[in-house]
This record gives C-alpha cells, sequence and structure tokens, in this order.
C-alpha cells in the first residue's frame, strides 16, 4: 500500500523512526565503528527504509531530497526540526518543531530523541545508558555502603569539573575519600585538544567550565552544552594550559550530566547557601535534588513542553514519588523562550500527577529563599 | 557507442577487414593485426591512414590484434562459406550474402581475392562508406515512467521484483548536450590569475569569515612583488625564460615545483575558467583530493560537480573513504557532514513507493530497467525512474549537466553516462573528448601509474593471505558455516556459495598435481605464464627447420586439439545439471567440427566418439568428491586425450596434461564466478579488491593495444623446503590487455579522425619529470615550469644517512630485510624496531624527535616507512606487545581500522591528513606509496604552521617488489606502447616493413617482460633495467622525503635496511650493483648533468634539493 506522506500521522511516524536510526547510528558509532553507507556497513534495513520516507516526504511536495545521505540526514538532526528543508517535518506539530535529535555540539541524541525511542516502543539500551550502570554497579562493589554519598559525590564532581586535568581529579577524590573509584571516575573523562589557533591553551565556557568548541567555518567559539549556548552572551573563561594533561568530560556524560547540571546545582547551591539541608542525586539519582527533608525536586530542560508531557503520562513521575513534596522544574530559559511552557505541559497531561511543575527561579524563590 | 551498420554479421564481418585491407593497396590481411592495433605512428604514417575506418572497425569489435585471432576469424569464414557452398549449413545459420572474397587461410600469406564481376556488390559499396563516415551516436531509446501510471521495480541479479502504483510528479532531468563542440584554445594571462586572486579574497572579505584564502598574497607579496613564477623553454630551448601566458592548446605539460603554489594557480585558473564560460574537466589524484577541491570552489560559489565512477564498487570505494575522512571529525563519523557528502548519497527516494517487504537494491538501484505498459498499450517496455531529476542519489550526475567544471579522477572517465542523463549511449571520455574545452590532469605521473596498472594485473587465486579462495572461504563459506547462515536465504548467495566450494576444490587439485609432479617439470613450468596455448605448443612441438606447410599443419593441429578440449572443458562445468544426465552423445559438439576434423585428418564417427567419451570423462571429473575417483578420472581423460593426440600419456607430456586438466577448471570456474561478483559485493559480502579493473571495452578499443599485446593465464610460485620439496604454492591469474596510460596523450585528438577538435589538455605535475622512470615520466614539454621565486634553502640542512642496525644476534652482520627469504623478514623487521625504540629517551626515535629541527620548544614527529599494510601491523603489534608503553603514541596507517579501545591508533590512508590534527603521537608508519598525493601532514596551526609534522623518516626496508607486483613491468609496457604510439617511421617505409617492425619491437619488449615475470626482480639481476627500476622507486622514495621538506625544512632521513648499501654496512664499497642508493646517487648526478638545458634547468629545480644530501649521504662508502 501506496504510504499517504503528507498525512501528519505518518510524518509522526517517520520522525520516530529516524530517532530510532540516530540512536541505532550512535551506538554503533560507540562501538568504534564509523557510520558506512555500504552493503555491510551500519545501516539497517530499516535505518534505509526511514531514509527513504524521508525522501518520500519531501518529494510528494516537490521538495529537495535531502536523506539519501546518511551523514547529511544525521548532520541535519542537529538541527531542529523548525528550520529543516522540508516542510512536512517543519509544520508536523508544534510539539516537534525545536526538538534536535542529536545534540548538535557532543553529537550524541537528544534527550528528545531517546524520548522518541521509548515513545515508539523500542528500549533504548545506549551504551551511555550501560556505562551509567557500571557506574552504579562499581560503587555498590567498592563503596556499598557509602554508595549513595558516593555517587551524589562524583556526580556533583564531574558537573562542577567538566574540565580538569590528572592530578586535580586525584586529589578531589582523596580529600572526598572516593580515591577507590578514580579509574570509574577516570573513565567519564577524555584527554582534550588545545583550541585551534591557541596552541597549549583550551578556551572553557565561562559559564559551566567545558572546552569551548569552534565553530570551524568562521572560528568561533561556542559551548557544548545547550544550556550555556543559551544563555547571552557567550562567556569565555580563562584559558586553561593542556600541559598537565588536561581532561574533558566525554561528550555523552556533558549531555546527559553536565548539560542538566546547570540548573540543578543553581538550586542545590542556593539551598546550601540559605543553609537548608541539601542532597544532589538522592539516593542514587531518585530526584535530581532532595532539600529540607521532605521535597524532591527534578530538574527537566526538553525543549518540547508537549514530548515532556507524553514522557510523564507514559512513565509516571519515577523517584519523585518517593518524597512528600514533588516539584518539576523547568528551565528558566526553556520558559523565556516560551512563556505557555508550564501551561502547554499541564495541558498535554493526562491527569494530575500531583506534582507541582514551576520555573527553576520560581522554586528557588519558593523552597530556598522563602 | 555507435551505431552498428547492418552490413555484414557473423563470419562475414571478415570481409570488412578485406574491405580496409583494399583500401590500403593490400592485398593480403597479413599486416592487418598492425593495422587494427590502433597505433597512431601507424595510422598517420603516409602509407597506411585511415584511422577512421580502424575506429570503426574496431568499435565493431573486429579489433583483430594480433595474427592468432585473425587466423582464427578467417578460419570461421572460410568454413562457413564452405559449408554453404555445399548446402551444409544449419537451419537459420544463413546469412544470406554471398561468398565476397576468397581467402587463403594460410598464416604467412592471407592473401584475398574479390568474387565479384564488374559490378562491386552495394554491400561492399556501404562498406567502404562505413569505414569513410563517422557513425551516429547509438541511442538508448529508454523513456521515462509515466508517474500517474503503474509500473514494475526488478533487479534480475538480486532477485527484486516489486510494483510502484505511482510517484509524484517532478521535473524530469536534462540530459547533457552531446553537440557542443570546444572552444579552441585558451590563453590565461598570469594578470588573468592575479585578477582572479583579487575577486576571491574580496570575496572573502564580504563574507566576513575567519577562513580567508590570502589569494593573491600566495602569489606576491605586500610590496606587489611576485613570489611566483612562470617559465617556459625559450623558443631556441637554450633555458627557461619568464612567461606571462599559459597557452593551452592541445596536449601541454606544467612542472609545478614543490613550493611553488601549483594548487593555487589550480583553483585560479578553475574560477578563471569557470567566469569566463568554458567547460573543464580537473583530474586529480583521488576522489577526497576531488571533494575537497569542489569544496573549495562552492566557497566561492563557482559551480563545480563531482565526477565519479558509478559502478556499485567503484561507489561503495568512495563513500566509505568520505565515511573514513568524516569519521576523523567526530567519533565515527556521527552527526558531521561535509558538502560533498550530498553527491555521495546511496539511498534512492524511489524505495519509498515501493510495494514490497524484500529489502530494496539502494546500492544497484533501479533507475533504468523499471517496466512500464503504457496507457492504452499492451506491450511493457523498459522505462527510466521518474524519479531521476530530484533524487538525492543522483545528485551528482544532474550536477555535472549543470556544472561547468568537473572535478574527479582519471579512472571515473571510464564509466558510461547513466542512462537518465544522455540520450545516446555514451562514456564519459568520448563526451568530454567531444565536448570539454580544457582537461587538467594534476599529479599526471600518479594518474599515468594508476592507467598503466588497470592494463596489467594479477589476481592471487590460492594459496596466499588474500586470496580470492581465502576470501571465498572467509566470507561466504565461513560465514555460512559459522556465524550467519540467513545469507543463503537469497539464492544468488547459495548458487554463489556452491560455485566456491567448487572453486576451492579445484584450487585444491591443481595444488595437488602441482606438487605431485616431477621436480624437473615442476621446476619448468614454475613462474611462467601458463595458459592452454602454450601446452599445446608444448606437446606439438614445431620440428627445428619445418617448413610452412609442416609449421602450418602443426598450428592447426594444436588448433583443433585445443578447440576440443577447451569447449569440452565448458560443457562439462557449464552446462545445467539437467543436461548432465541427458546421453552426452545425444549433444551437438560445441566446436568447430569440420575444421577439427580437417586438421586432424580424421572421420567424423571417430572425432565424434573421442570428444563425446572426454567430455563425459570431464563431467565426471567436474563431479567428482572422493579424491581416488577424482584421480581415477583424472588419469582416465588424460589418457583419453594422450590417445587422442597420439602422444605418451606418462612421462612429460602426461605430466603436462595433468597441468593442463587442473589449470583449465581453475580459470573456467574463476571466469564462470567473475560476472557475479559485482552483485556479491553490492550485497557486502567481497569488495571490490577482487574485481578486476581493466579498462572498459568502450575505452579499449579507442586506445591502441598494449604493445605486449593481450596475455593472460595461470602462474605458480613457490619455495622448496630443505629436502626440495615445495611449500606453500601460490597460484595467480595474470593478465595483460590494453594500454590505457595513452588516453593521457589522445584525450586532445581523441576524434580527431572524425574531423572534431579536442579539448586543451594540461598535464602537471612535481614528479612527472625523470626520463629514466619508465613508470612515472612524462615525455611531452615540459612547456611551463611554476618556480617559487625564493624558494628557501632548508632542504640544504637535510641530513640522509644509511644506518642498518647491528644484528644482535650475528655479530659482525646487520639486520636486512630485502633479499633475505620471506620466513626471516618478519623478524628482522621486529628486531629493528626494538633498535630504534628501545632504552627510552636515549633510544634514536627518542633522540630524533628531541633534536631534529626543534622550533619554540615544538618537536617534528618520526615516520616508519614500511612496504606493505601487512608490515604496518605486524610493527604496530610488535611495539604494542613489547614496548608498552609508547604504544599509544604510535599512529599506524592500515587498510582497515581495527574496532575496540585503541582504534584511535589506528587510521586508513583517506584518513591521513588527520594527523596533523592530532597532538598525541610521536610515531607514524605506514607503506611507502600509501599516503595520497595532495594529502599533507602539517603542523595546523602555531608557530610551526604548515610545515612538516614528521621531521625524520626511518626507511625501515629497502623497496622490492617480489613477484606478485607487476608495477614495473606495467611501466615498462606503458612508456614502450606510449614510445611505439608516437614514434614516426620513414615516409618512405611501407606497411609491410611497419609491420615487421611492430612485430619485432614487440618480440623484443615481450622478451623482456617474460624474464621479468620469471624471477623476482633482484637489484644484481636486472642488469640494462636497473636504472629505469630504481628510477620508479626514486619517485616514490623521494615523494616521501618530501612529506618532511614541507614548510622548505630539512628532513632527516634513515636508510635502516642493510639492504639499502649491503657492502658499506660491512665496511666494504658499494656501487650502483649493489645498493640502490648508489644507483639514486648515479640517478640524480645525470640529472644535474644532463646536456639539453631546459631539462639541466627543470631537473636543477628538481633534484637539487636531494641530489645535495643524497649526494653527502653517510654510512654509503663508493
Amino acid at each position: 500500500m501506496t504510504i499517504d506522506f503528507a498525512n501528519p500521522s505518518e510524518i509522526k511516524a517517520t520522525i520516530i523512526g529516524m530517532a530510532n536510526l540516530a540512536v541505532r547510528q550512535f551506538d554503533h558509532t560507540r562501538n568504534g565503528e564509523i557510520v558506512l553507507q555500504d552493503g555491510r556497513g551500519s545501516l539497517t534495513a530499516e535505518d534505509r527504509l526511514i531514509m527513504s520516507r524521508i525522501s518520500g516526504h519531501a518529494l510528494v511536495l516537490g521538495e529537495q531530497d535531502i536523506a539519501s545521505s546518511i551523514h547529511d540526514l544525521l548532520f541535519l538532526m542537529t538541527t531542529p526540526f523548525s528550520s529543516w528543508p522540508v516542510s512536512a517535518f517543519r509544520t508536523v506539530g508544534p510539539e516537534f518543531s525545536e526538538v534536535t535529535l542529536i545534540e548538535p555540539v557532543t553529537l550524541v541524541p537528544s534527550m528528545e530523541c531517546r524520548h522518541l525511542v521509548a515513545e515508539g516502543g523500542n528500549i533504548d539500551t545506549a551504551v551511555e545508558e550501560v556505562l551509567f550502570q557500571n557506574f552504579r554497579d562499581a560503587l555498590e562493589q567498592t563503596a556499598r555502603k557509602e554508595a549513595p554519598q558516593a555517587y551524589t559525590f562524583i556526580r556533583g564532581l564531574i558537573s562542577r569539573n567538566p574540565l580538569t586535568d590528572e592530578a586535580a581529579l586525584i586529589r578531589l577524590l582523596d580529600d572526598a575519600g572516593f580515591s577507590a573509584l578514580y579509574s570509574e571516575v577516570r573513565g567519564f573523562y577524555e584527554p582534550v585538544h588545545h583550541t585551534p589557533g591557541l596552541v597549549g591553551q583550551v578556551i572553557p565556557c565561562g559559564y559551566c567550565g567545558s572546552r569551548m568548541a569552534t565553530e570551524l567555518s568562521n572560528g568561533t567559539l561556542r559551548c557544548p552544552l545547550r544550556q550555556c549556548r543559551d544563555q547571552k552572551p557567550t562567556l569565555e573563561g580563562t584559558p586553561r594550559p593542556t600541559s598537565n594533561g588536561l581532561l574533558g568530560a566525554k561528550a555523552a556524560i556533558l549531555t546527559y550530566w553536565v548539560g542538566p547540571a546547570q540548573d540543578e546545582l543553581k538550586i542545590y547551591d542556593a539551598a546550601i547557601a540559605a543553609g537548608i539541608p541539601s542532597v544532589l542525586y538522592d539516593k542514587l539519582d531518585a530526584c535530581d535534588i532532595f532539600i529540607d527533608g521532605h521535597i524532591g525536586i527534578d530538574v527537566k530542560s526538553y525543549r518540547s513542553p508537549i514530548m515532556l508531557a507524553q514522557k510523564f503520562n507514559r512513565d509516571g513521575v519515577g523517584g519523585l514519588k518517593r518524597y512528600r513534596t514533588q516539584v518539576l522544574a523547568i528551565s528558566d530559559d526553556l520558559i523565556k523562550a516560551d512563556p505557555d511552557y508550564i501551561k502547554t505541559l499541564k495541558a498535554h497531561l493526562n491527569k494530575d500527577l500531583g506534582i507541582e511543575i514551576m520555573s527553576v527561579s520560581t522554586t528557588i524563590r519558593r523552597y530556598v529563599d522563602a | 557507442m555507435r551505431e552498428r551498420p547492418n552490413i555484414w554479421s557473423g563470419p562475414d564481418r571478415v570481409n570488412f577487414l578485406c574491405v580496409l585491407a583494399t583500401l590500403l593497396d593490400e592485398t593480403s590481411l597479413s599486416a592487418i593485426p598492425t593495422v587494427l592495433s590502433n597505433w597512431r605512428s601507424v595510422l598517420n604514417h603516409p602509407s597506411v591512414g585511415h584511422a577512421l575506418g580502424v575506429a570503426n572497425l574496431r568499435g565493431l569489435g573486429l579489433d583483430f590484434a594480433t595474427r592468432q585471432s585473425l587466423r582464427h576469424v578467417v578460419h570461421e569464414h572460410n568454413d562457413y562459406h564452405e559449408r554453404r557452398d555445399a548446402g551444409r549449413l544449419e537451419p537459420g545459420e544463413d546469412k544470406g550474402v554471398e561468398r565476397r572474397f576468397k581467402i587463403n587461410p594460410h598464416p604467412s600469406k592471407l592473401n584475398f581475392t574479390p568474387q565479384w564481376g564488374v559490378v562491386k556488390p552495394n554491400d561492399v559499396t556501404a562498406a567502404e562508406d562505413m569505414l569513410a563516415s563517422v557513425l551516429a551516436d547509438r541511442l538508448h531509446r529508454k523513456p521515462f515512467a509515466d508517474p500517474s501510471e503503474a509500473f514494475e521495480v526488478s533487479d534480475k541479479g538480486n532477485n527484486y521484483h516489486a510494483s510502484v502504483s505511482s510517484t509524484p510528479s517532478v521535473p524530469l532531468p536534462t540530459g547533457h548536450d552531446l553537440t557542443r563542440v570546444p572552444r579552441g584554445s585558451v590563453r590565461i594571462t598570469w594578470d588573468d590569475l592575479l585578477s582572479e586572486a583579487q575577486r576571491l579574497d574580496a570575496i572573502d572579505a564580504a563574507s566576513g569569515g575567519l577562513v580567508r584564502g590570502n589569494w593573491e598574497s600566495r602569489l606576491r607579496d605586500g610590496t606587489g612583488a611576485d613570489k611566483v613564477e612562470l617559465l617556459t623553454p625559450d623558443p631556441k630551448r637554450s633555458g627557461l625564460t619568464p612567461a606571462s601566458v599559459i597557452e593551452l592548446d592541445g596536449l601541454r605539460h606544467l612542472i609545478g615545483l614543490p613550493g611553488a603554489g601549483k594548487t593555487t594557480v589550480l583553483y585560479l585558473m578553475a574560477s578563471w575558467l569557470s567566469h569566463n564560460g568554458y567547460r573543464t574537466l580537473f583530474l586529480l589524484p583521488s576522489i577526497e583530493v576531488s571533494a575537497n577541491f569542489i569544496e573549495k570552489l562552492w566557497e566561492y560559489d563557482i559551480e563545480a560537480s563531482l565526477l565519479s565512477g558509478q559502478a556499485p564498487t567503484t561507489r561503495i570505494r568512495h563513500m566509505n573513504r568520505l565515511s573514513e575522512g568524516l569519521a576523523t571529525r567526530a567519533p565515527g563519523g556521527y552527526g558531521v557532514t561535509r558538502p560533498t557528502s550530498r553527491l555521495m548519497g546511496s539511498n534512492c527516494a524511489l524505495a519509498s513507493y515501493v510495494n514490497s517487504s524484500i529489502e530494496f537494491p539502494h546500492l544497484t538501484p533501479p533507475c533504468a530497467s523499471l517496466r512500464q505498459v503504457p496507457s492504452g498499450q499492451r506491450r511493457e517496455r523498459v522505462v527510466m525512474c521518474p524519479l531521476a531529476g530530484v533524487c538525492g542519489r543522483n545528485a551528482a550526475q544532474r550536477g555535472l549537466v549543470e556544472s561547468g567544471i568537473w572535478v574527479g579522477h582519471i579512472m571515473s572517465t571510464d564509466a558510461r553516462i547513466w542512462y537518465p542523463y544522455a540520450e545516446a549511449e555514451i562514456y564519459y571520455f568520448e563526451y568530454i573528448a567531444r565536448t570539454f574545452d580544457v582537461v587538467i590532469v594534476d599529479e599526471v605521473d600518479m594518474a599515468q601509474a594508476m592507467l598503466d596498472q588497470r592494463g596489467a594485473t594479477i589476481l592471487h587465486l590460492t594459496g596466499h593471505a588474500n586470496s580470492f579462495d581465502d576470501k571465498l572461504h572467509k566470507r561466504i563459506l565461513g560465514r555460512i558455516a559459522g556465524s550467519d547462515n540467513t545469507i543463503i536465504r537469497d539464492p544468488a548467495v547459495r548458487d554463489y556459495a556452491n560455485d566456491a566450494g567448487t572453486f576451492g576444490d579445484f584450487n585444491r587439485r591443481l595444488v595437488t598435481v602441482i606438487r605431485e609432479l616431477d621436480r624437473p617439470i615442476r621446476e619448468s613450468f614454475k613462474d611462467q605464464l601458463i595458459t592452454t596455448n602454450r601446452i599445446f605448443s608444448a606437446l606439438c612441438p614445431i620440428p627445428n627447420g619445418a617448413s610452412a606447410k609442416v609449421t602450418e599443419k602443426i598450428m592447426e593441429q594444436r588448433w583443433a586439439y585445443e578447440a576440443v578440449w577447451t569447449e569440452n572443458a565448458k560443457s562439462a562445468l557449464y552446462s545445467p545439471i539437467d543436461d548432465r544426465i541427458t546421453d552426452p552423445a545425444l549433444e551437438d559438439l560445441t566446436f568447430n567440427e569440420e575444421r577439427v576434423r580437417k586438421a586432424l585428418e580424421i572421420n567424423k564417427h571417430d572425432l565424434d566418439s573421442a570428444s563425446r567419451a572426454i567430455l563425459s570423462d570431464m563431467r565426471n571429473w567436474v563431479t567428482a568428491s572422493w579424491n581416488r575417483d577424482v584421480d581415477l578420472v583424472g588419469s582416465q581423460i588424460i589418457e583419453r586425450f594422450a590417445n587422442f593426440m597420439g602422444i605418451a600419456p606418462t612421462g612429460d607430456t602426461g605430466q603436462q596434461l595433468k597441468v593442463l586438466l587442473g589449470a583449465t577448471f581453475v580459470i573456467l570456474q574463476y571466469l564462470k564466478m567473475a560476472p557475479m561478483m559485482r552483485n556479491m559485493i553490492s550485497r557486502g559480502i567481497l569488495d571490490d579488491t577482487d574485481v578486476s579493473t581493466s579498462p572498459s571495452a568502450e575505452l579499449s578499443r579507442l586506445l591502441p593495444e598494449s604493445i605486449l599485446g593481450r596475455l593472460s593465464g595461470v602462474r605458480y610460485q613457490y619455495d622448496e623446503d630443505a629436502a626440495g620439496a615445495p611449500g606453500v604454492i601460490g597460484l595467480q591469474h595474470v593478465s595483460f590487455s590494453s594500454a590505457p596510460r595513452m588516453l593521457l596523450y589522445r584525450l586532445h585528438e581523441m576524434f580527431a579522425y572524425e574531423g572534431r577538435s579536442g579539448p586543451a589538455v594540461l598535464l602537471t605535475s612535481a614528479t612527472s619529470y625523470l626520463e629514466q622512470s619508465p613508470g612515472y615520466h612524462v615525455p611531452v614539454g615540459p612547456d611551463y615550469v611554476l618556480r617559487r621565486i625564493h624558494s628557501g634553502s632548508g632542504w640544504k640542512n637535510s641530513q640522509y644517512s644509511a644506518t642498518p642496525i647491528p644484528d644482535p644476534d650475528r655479530p659482525g652482520r646487520f639486520l636486512r630485510i630485502s633479499g633475505v627469504p620471506i620466513a626471516k623478514r618478519d623478524a628482522a623487521l621486529c628486531r629493528m624496531v626494538d633498535e630504534l625504540i628501545k632504552n627510552g629517551d636515549a633510544s634514536p626515535v627518542s633522540k630524533a624527535i628531541r633534536h631534529n629541527d626543534v622550533q619554540d620548544g615544538i618537536g617534528r614527529r618520526v615516520a616508519f616507512v614500511v612496504n606493505s599494510y601487512k608490515q604496518v601491523e605486524l610493527v604496530k603489534n610488535h611495539i604494542d606487545r613489547r614496548h608498552r608503553g609508547i604504544s599509544d603514541r604510535v599512529r599506524a596507517v592500515v587498510s582497515t581500522v581495527p574496532t575496540g579501545t585503541t582504534s584511535y591508533q589506528y587510521l586508513t590512508a583517506s584518513q591521513a591528513d588527520g594527523l596533523s590534527y592530532d597532538e598525541d603521537w610521536d610515531i607514524a608508519i605506514f607503506p611507502m606509496g600509501a599516503l595520497g598525493r595532495g594529502v599533507n601532514i602539517v603542523f595546523p596551526d602555531g608557530p610551526r604552521k604548515n610545515q612538516g609534522m614528521i621531521g625524520t623518516i626511518y626507511f625501515l626496508i629497502r623497496p622490492h617488489p617480489s613477484t606478485e607486483s607487476l608495477s614495473f613491468i606495467q611501466g615498462i609496457a606503458g612508456s614502450e606502447s606510449l614510445a611505439f604510439d608516437r614514434a614516426e617511421f620513414p615516409a618512405e617505409q611501407n606497411l609491410a616493413a611497419i609491420d615487421k617492425l611492430y612485430m619485432s619491437k614487440r618480440g623484443e619488449i615481450m622478451e623482456v617482460v617474460r624474464r621479468l615475470l620469471r624471477h623476482e626482480i633482484r637489484m644484481g639481476r636486472l642488469g640494462p633495467l636497473r636504472t629505469p627500476f630504481v628510477a620508479d622507486n626514486m619517485i616514490q622514495i623521494l615523494q616521501t622525503i618530501g612529506r618532511a621538506m614541507r614548510g622548505d625544512r630539512p628532513a632527516f632521513v634513515h636508510f635502516v635496511d642493510a639492504a639499502w648499501a649491503p657492502r658499506s654496512a660491512l665496511g666494504d664499497q658499494d656501487t650502483s650493483a649493489t645498493s640502490m642508493l648508489v644507483a639514486m646517487i648515479e640517478i640524480l648526478e645525470a640529472c644535474m648533468t644532463v646536456s639539453d638545458p631546459v631539462d639541466q634547468a627543470v631537473y636543477e629545480e628538481l633534484y637539487r634539493p636531494f641530489h645535495n644530501p643524497m649526494s653527502r649521504v653517510s654510512g654509503l662508502i663508493t
């Protein structure tokens, strides 16, 4: 039967297929393979079918066929659907318009991409998930009793130090009494190269401290984290020399830990400053910030409130249900960009989840400053 | 491709040759093979001519370039007409044309007489007209499918069938304009290039981007003084003189000296040519370099498109290299792309409209093989894809229609223009030769060597790592038996697997035969090119002093025996199983029975019964599975055939027949499998190294034959153990076919005989001028030399040394690799590496990094240069095992990057420029010649920006092409073919004299080649061939050293293998016969002292930076 390429449900099905393709190709490359287009390469029959469907959506409206090359397609996935040259994807629905399936600088599947994979009924077995699980296992083995504290400490350490060096890392772990976990923590980092044009030095982001990436076309620097790129102006930190064996957090760690941590740390630091007892990543990540003995807070930074609603509709509130007061905090920048974000989110929730939904700054005002 | 006039067919086609010979005032066909060989020197000679007629005949497939092939068709013709005259033709066999010529089949005569009276028959007149006419292009006549109607998609090879009910109505593609004619000569002044540079700089400035070309500053400094000068030989050829114009007309040669900015000039020429509306093709060393070139042009809105081969294997290779390149920008290449990716997509848009659950053949899409019944009609017709005007997969082909500038690789010209983009069946080289204004071939010496490679190929059949047999086992049989038997769901794979099994079986049978031969016989065949013709020549020798008549008789007998043997073997192997179980007596003989009977003086009954018995035995042999049966039936075949020939089935003749039996079926089985290979490649089961890389028949017909003629056969090789028994027996298929390098020298006038003008062709390179080198020398001009005015003298500080390493196991001896038994080479290589890197900071490598040309605290890296990828892997694995401390700072250039956590330590040749951006390495290991031209490993930024990152080079192995390498022979065949093509014979010579000269030259070169094929190439044994051999190698060695001289830096070169200067290592004197270094110095000396002032000036510029340090190489005693 011929596919009706103009039908929105077919377009959505293609987007879910694309998300699966993005994750499949990502997993393939994490195994040391490269994205290839030949018969024995990384492209499965399913991937090719999705690529052809994208061509179908383009050609039905006489638009450019942009899906013949997997490389072009994966690159396109690093841009939001609202800027795609295929109108089907630009206009299919507001929940997709600002979504990028692949994070543009760290080049790992975005949170939204993983959500879409789950939405399509597929279990996400990304290497990074396995990596985190290995970390939790290592914690269990090396510091059984102290596992939750160790987890809290190490995630905090990495989130605050996306750029560090061997000596500093050892010192920080020693000081906290977790030196036994060095090799696991070191595994989250990799050596970094100097900033192009600045031999021997790396320019970190003035907000988060990550190594800034260079835009090859014009030489401008940008932070790998979406959260920092949303800040204006771009802020360059003090250059750091590469001579001490400088290490940077790996791309997936930046995307899934360091990025979201920017808001999490804001709340946590404010609470600590206010003298309120607080724990980051309580009970091995049951919630992002646990404050004042009863409040569990999760911070979310999905571009699309509709997609976030779908996630809650599907998964429920997860670990938050352990806490008496449950708060879902949304990045301020998202609300600034879309003042109706929370309204849209609530409108798309199937039922009242019994949690409070507010911006990060409101969270701080209400539960910390108050 | 041209239309084929319907004048004569089948055996009557030989009439065309008689007509041609008549036009040449000849009464015999004996010199026709020389004429049909398509030499310009022959066809331009006043006593010959008729190049148009020859081209038309070759286009019809009448390219009989050997006497043997000509005799064969004459026999066919005579036999046909004899049977026709006697009323014995088979039903439907009669072509309806009377005998036009009576031809004497005697090989030394071949004279013919017309068989008509006063009135010349119309068909003969038509043939005469045809030989003097330009034939029209053949049209493919395939329409585009009606998108509103249903059509069928099928691909027979892939067993794919599906239907499409409709597709969107989108614009159809525009086809190439075949009527365009070249605009004639082109003059580009130096000022034009400067203006172009300023224009590009202005575009950069306006764009506000940080990445700037700084084009003008590449040509002249801030004060307006030129940095680069263009020189040309003065009219009296007394030296080089400044020039202000590049005149593109006919065939020109520009030598761009290192650092002169040749690439800059090429970009500016591209910009100027595009701006002025010239259609131009740039042929660059690889598709990767072409992609870089195109992307640079696109930055300035210059329309350019990629010319690359579209065969699935070629396309996959290019796509993979692109992907590998992207993998240097992001892990696995995930999420990144480059502008030219869109020209190399692999997904077909049509797949989204098919109704089928079978996997769509994206790698072999059915663009021109759809089937549709037009509305209101009943008959189905083959149609083209209605999406061809917009689909992403064919973006490159469409781009070529629209772009004025084409960029690609020389081999990409030998591809058919894809049906949807031209109404005629035409190849790119023909389209270019007829319609383009300019063709620029960069790194032409490399292009020439690559073309030569296509003229002669070696395929390892068995007994060699990565032989065809080995690959079939690993990739098909092993896969099915082990990890994945799902692939046999595909019937094509199942058939191929069965064939692979049979092929392996036949290989084992032949290897067993060779192993069991008596030593003298085994040795006599060893390293020889074994052909059936050669064995029958040995079995039916012509006695010394035999008369012409006896000679002819024996030659005819040889032909007859060979026909009976080969044709029955083909029937035994190729007939479907259903036929095999029928009674062989009921089958027709597949050879020319009458001719065989006449040659062997045998009656019909005896021939029939002998032949059928042989066929029956051969079928039993093919299907036998037990060794005992194979031996038994094999002996029976040999006995029967020996009886048929009247020779002894035992002794030498019996053993020769055994070799014949084994070799025949290996070759036939290989030929049976060859057509399916591309299909297996498109499924990812085999790779394209298994596919013959010969030029297309279309190209071969337009070029002259190889001076060697056509030659193919099998060859076996082995080393004997101490007891004289053969070790591993390697079996190879060797073939020589054409002289493809001639494409470079013919393109500008390819269709001159049709009255068409051609493009101006400019050949450029830095290493295309070394007269002694058969492989790389380009004997044209030079017409222009591009030189940097203040080129620097960094080379003066270069230091070369012969630094053999004492063998720790044998005091007083030195580690040597070239010239020692293969089994000992690996160990010596590993010892060498140990000695170079052990002892940490005190090691030679560590010292080299710390002391050689360090600036601003930045040292340069080290290269270990070896001979093969296998040796790269050996050295890397050895370092990983024995020198773990440094293994993560070693980078290895390999053919396939292994997966795993250390994959970052490996890269393919197409990723090699990524080393420039990798700070974490000290040693790079690569095979000489693996890194492509145009791939630079330089500091990307900082105070040493654009200087060679590699400063010290250790040549661990002296080049020693083994017998499996044909490159030297290919170079000799190519250069001799070119020399003959460009020769000028005295005007008074007639065709017979030219023919004699040709045959004599051919015999001479053939003798050289046979000698080279027989023995491993060794310096000491080469005699007069030593200089050309060393010169060919020297080009590669100097290219490699040149990598360390980028940015006007000195190179520190160590010749480590004791074989570089074996006597010097022992304190004795070396000569050019013992040391390649001495031979190189002699060649460089000769260049420096050559008498021709222009050559002298060119050589001085090209080779002084190497001659100077080479002439004071330390450690060499002369």
